[in-house]
């Protein structure tokens, strides 16, 4: 490159000062839909990778919903659905993208909170509404963004929970294991402070590796801990291999895991055996006729299509109401608007009612246990009284 | 010619919007670490697979002194240099002990390296937050104006990669440069010549590693919040995709790379699967069939073209 | 704190060392038999791992169909050993040929670069195939344990040890006791002289490649029976702790591959009750870079062939 680069390296300087200036920093507006053009619904999820099954089990929840709405005032609605890849850059990205698509109205996202919480600040800056059906951690309520609302719960209450389930069992010898991520590390020193402050002793705090599958080593570590209790924070992977390998490490204890183990075949299935008799916490079972309905179209569900399905839903029943009909068949979505329409949301949902708090976090949300009993020759997931 | 282009890509932001200026964004970030990248690779024929461990060392440095975390809201302008003698002095540490090894032994460490440094900002939470990240990171101020739209980021960022660009530039016509080639052509003819490899071996991974620390800056500062996860291998083997399909040792070659190999996946969107398969199957292809790259250097061969030598 | 270092928990984490250890070796031999005779780290290795461990998956999948694995459980285990050896032997050569075969004269670089992207595309092969869901291998036989004196080890892990050992031993005898494992031998020390013997080294080569993924894809079918679960990354970091067993024991160096297995193996196995648990993957990287520093020749000495 020749010395030319110092002045066109300084005009680009100028030019960069110059033009940054006015940018206008995105506030409450409205939203034209005009005559013709469909209502977007922008959703962020996982498709390819990992956790992909339950990305493309959350799309097919929200997919559900929109076919289902059909048409708002006349418009048809849209899905549009793009790779989040369960991460903050591609997650920022799409939130930019849907942010200036002038058809989007509101985004069911994103699938992973480590996607959700950079994103929520893009939607903060230009005021869009997002519903997370996954989302739990609980930064993404405690800073109060006016845009963010989810339908599951967060995992605080999720770990207090599981906390109280195992003191009212009377397993307060626990060891506590998780997968060292943003999830599973906060599920298991939440659980694992209260269960403390229910009289419970924590014996041992140990992480493993995502990835990984031999767990032996720090199993054999923490067996003659003697604990009555080992809870897992983390997703299926990591939980069928602790479940069957404290078998053969022969840690006689109970397993008690998040939703992220509440899955038919990667935690059950998988399991085999080891399986059966361990508690894994999620929502409230959904009702079953929608669960049929569901499966007749898409197969066995995962985890959270229906908590997806009811964002879809509330966030298009959000977006029917503060919409209007222009006299040319144009729609006018004001931002504020919709955001206090879904923020009143009073819905029966298939998760249950659904009310919001002031920070966006269902109110009443309940946490149920459930047992993996094995019963005429099948396994599956019976919740437990609690 | 030269600034028809870089005039063109200093108009792009308003003509094609936030989208696709985030985008841009993304790929200038990348074009930042494949210059640094090329100049350890490319220029000094040393393969470092771990060279996201620098990057890492600049998002967190600038992360840890600009957010609540401590409380400390150090300026960007402040800290950025900062981070990048940070990331250099991490090369320099790195660079010290292993750059003795063979090639593929460094490959390797280097490797270990990064992963290790993965590890560490993931398991340390009283320091870094551990997999919860690094959260509301503050943005840069131009006097009162924060920098904090896609559009206004593309600027600076561009200001960045010219930057880059001109310094690996002239680095590379400069006395190290040259020391550098004829190392990479025939280590021990060099060394007969006086030229002291290790410290000219070690000068390049520094001055490498610090682009990446500039580059780890932008980064956090931009995002707003960071992760572990964002410091992975895939990062490292990206960045190394980029500059061999590009052109090793050539500073088009590894902007052509970025564009090709960071934005055509975003045009694709949809295709995921399919883009890291192509990516592999092009690293084999190019060795066997154009091992310069695409654009490659223009008179001298870089390091993956040179015939072995015996060891 | 007495608990952690009772005589029963040392023997436990002994049984799981040499567990896992086993099985770095075996991955480990093939890195060391590539390296000794082409010097290049073949990357593509714990690829050819997962796809033995994915070729038994398929084998004991399509016996389960037709009943056959509840009649005869040891023979669909023995048709999935073989079934991995034969699709990875295959697959080895493969790679060979295409991807390093014409980058034999070429730079130090290359070689690494093309395994790199061998590598990273047979991950993704494997992820279209699979389409990103974990695979879970069939429960055939049931896994029981023992207890014999401060021992606790279970069947499956007796397999595993011993059936390593076997192999292991198996490999050393062929180097040194067939004509073609002296012909291996020969090649490896000096290429140009073996050929001037009349030793066809494209073939010796080629050997070399099936056996080194034959190991692999029986490491591969253990892994797939004693955890059960296999996806397309399993073979990533399970290959470079590999590849640290191979320099450890000193690349290039039979014995040496299978020692540094173990001994790895055993390292994170008891390492793991000095720290923190989510450290265990950063004993073996530190222990690479380590033993590259201070004794890149590894423990018993690397195979040092004739320098031109």
């Amino acid at each position: 490159m020749p010395r030319r680069s110092l002045p066109t390296l300084l005009s680009a300087a100028i030019l960069f000062v110059f033009l940054s200036l006015p940018a206008a920093a995105a506030e409450w507006g409205t939203i034209r839909i005009p005559s013709g053009s469909p209502v977007k619904i922008g959703m962020g999820t996982m498709l390819t990778g990992d956790y992909a099954g339950m990305g493309i089990d959350i799309m097919h929840g929200a997919e559900m919903a929109v076919k289902e709405k059909g048409l708002i005032l006349g418009h048809p609605v849209i899905l549009q659905v793009e790779d989040d890849g369960c991460a903050g850059p591609p997650s920022v990205v799409i939130a930019e993208k849907f942010c200036n698509d002038p058809l989007i109205a509101g985004v069911v996202g994103y699938m992973c909170s480590g996607g959700s919480k950079p994103a929520s600040d893009i939607h903060n800056k230009y005021k869009m509404v997002m519903i997370s059906p996954s989302s739990t951690a609980l930064e993404l309520t405690s800073r109060k963004i006016p845009i963010f609302f989810r339908t599951c719960w967060n995992d605080r209450i999720q770990a207090q929970r599981a906390a109280d389930f195992a003191a009212s069992r009377g397993w307060l010898r626990a060891a506590v294991l998780h997968d060292k991520s943003d999830y599973g590390q906060s599920l298991a020193e939440d659980f694992a402070q209260h269960l403390e402050t229910r009289g419970g002793e924590v014996l041992a705090m140990e992480g493993v590796t995502r990835g990984d599958k031999d767990f032996s080593p720090v199993l054999t570590k923490i067996k003659p801990l003697r604990p009555q209790l080992v809870y897992f924070g983390g997703m299926s992977a990591e939980g069928v291999l602790v479940v069957r390998q404290m078998q053969r490490v022969g840690i006689r204890a109970k397993f008690l895991s998040d939703d992220g183990c509440f899955t038919e075949k990667d935690f059950i299935q998988a399991g085999g055996r080891a399986a059966t008799g361990s508690f894994v916490t999620y929502a409230q079972e959904p009702d079953p006729a929608w669960v049929a309905h569901f499966e007749s179209m898409y197969g066995p569900r995962q985890t959270f299509s229906p908590q997806a399905y009811d964002a879809a839903t509330i966030l298009l029943m959000a977006v029917e109401s503060a919409a209007e009909r222009q006299p040319d068949d144009s729609l006018l979505i004001d931002k504020r608007r919709l955001r206090d329409a879904l923020a009143a949301t009073d819905h029966e949902g298939v998760t249950g009612r659904i009310v919001f708090d002031t920070n966006g976090d269902r109110t009443g949300s309940v946490v149920a246990v459930y047992e993996v009993v094995e019963e005429g020759g099948k396994r599956f997931f019976r919740k437990v009284p609690f | 010619m030269l600034s028809a282009v870089i005039f063109s890509a200093a108009v792009l932001p308003p003509l094609v919007g936030n989208y696709w200026s985030q985008v841009l964004g993304d790929i200038g970030i990348y074009m930042m670490l494949g210059i640094g990248l090329n100049v350890v690779v490319g220029f000094a024929g040393l393969l470092d697979l771990g060279y996201v461990a620098f990057f890492g060392i600049g998002a967190y440095g600038y992360a840890l002194m600009a957010s609540p975390q401590f409380g400390m809201h150090v300026p960007f302008w402040l800290m950025l240099p900062v981070c990048v003698a940070l990331a250099a002095a991490g090369g320099a540490l790195l660079g010290v002990p292993v750059l003795r090894l063979r090639g593929d032994y460094l490959a390797i460490v280097t490797l270990g390296f990064g992963e290790i440094i993965r590890v560490i900002l993931n398991n340390l939470d009283p320091l870094t937050n551990g997999p919860r990240g690094l959260l509301r990171i503050d943005p840069p101020f131009l006097g009162a104006t924060p920098i904090n739209n896609p559009q206004r980021w593309y600027y600076l960022i561009l200001a960045g990669v010219l930057l880059a660009a001109f310094t690996a530039d002239r680095l590379n016509n400069s006395r190290i440069g040259r020391a550098w080639i004829a190392m990479r052509e025939d280590q021990d003819a060099a060394a007969v010549m006086g030229i002291d490899i290790l410290k000219y071996k070690l000068l390049a991974f520094t001055i490498g590693a610090s682009f990446a620390g500039a580059g780890g800056a932008i980064f956090a500062a931009r995002q707003g919040a960071i992760f572990p996860e964002n410091f992975s291998l895939m990062v490292s083997i990206n960045v190394l995709c980029l500059i061999i399909i590009g052109g090793m040792g050539s500073i088009p070659g590894v902007i052509l790379g970025a564009i090709v190999l960071i934005g055509l996946p975003e045009v694709l969107r949809g295709t995921e699967q399919y883009r890291m398969l192509s990516f592999g199957a092009l690293l084999v292809i190019m060795m066997i069939f154009r091992p310069s790259g695409l654009l490659p250097a223009s008179r001298r061969r870089p390091a993956a073209a040179a015939p072995r030598e015996p060891e | 704190m007495e608990a952690f270092f009772s005589a029963a928990i040392l023997c436990d984490q002994l049984i799981n060392g040499l567990t896992i250890g086993g099985i770095y070796a075996l991955i480990a031999l093939g890195y060391t038999l590539v390296y000794g005779i082409l010097f290049m780290i073949n990357f593509a290795h714990g690829e050819i791992f997962m796809f033995g461990s994915f070729a038994g998956y398929a084998a004991l999948t399509f016996l389960l169909q037709y009943g056959f694995t509840e009649q005869r459980p040891l023979a669909s285990i023995l048709a999935a050993f073989l079934a991995a050896m034969v699709v990875s032997a295959l697959l080895g050569t493969i790679l060979e040929r295409i991807a390093y075969r014409p980058l034999r004269r070429a730079s130090r670089l290359a070689p690494l670069i093309s395994a790199i992207g061998a590598s990273i595309f047979l991950q993704n092969v494997m992820l279209i195939i699979i389409k990103g869901r974990m695979q879970v291998y069939p429960d055939l036989l049931h896994e029981t344990f023992f207890e014999i004196g401060w021992f606790n080890i279970s069947n499956f892990q007796i397999m595993i040890i011993l059936g390593s050992f076997f192999l292991m031993a198996g490999l050393y005898i062929f180097i040194q006791r067939t004509r073609t494992g002296r012909a291996m031998r020969a090649v490896a020390e000096d290429r140009s002289a073996a050929a001037l013997m009349g030793i066809d080294v494209n073939r010796i080569i080629m050997i070399t490649f099936v056996i080194g993924s034959a190991l692999a894809a029986a490491a591969g079918v253990m892994v797939g029976m004693y955890y059960t679960q296999i996806n397309h990354m399993m073979g990533f970091i399970p290959g470079i702790k590999a590849f640290t067993a191979a320099v450890l024991g000193g690349i290039g160096n039979v014995p040496g591959a299978m020692l540094g297995g173990l001994f790895l193996g055993l390292a994170e196995a008891f390492g793991v009750l000095f720290m923190p648990a989510q450290y265990k993957d950063v004993i073996a990287f530190a222990l690479l870079v380590l033993v590259l520093i201070f004794r890149p020749r590894g423990i018993l000495g690397e195979v040092v062939s004739e320098k031109v």
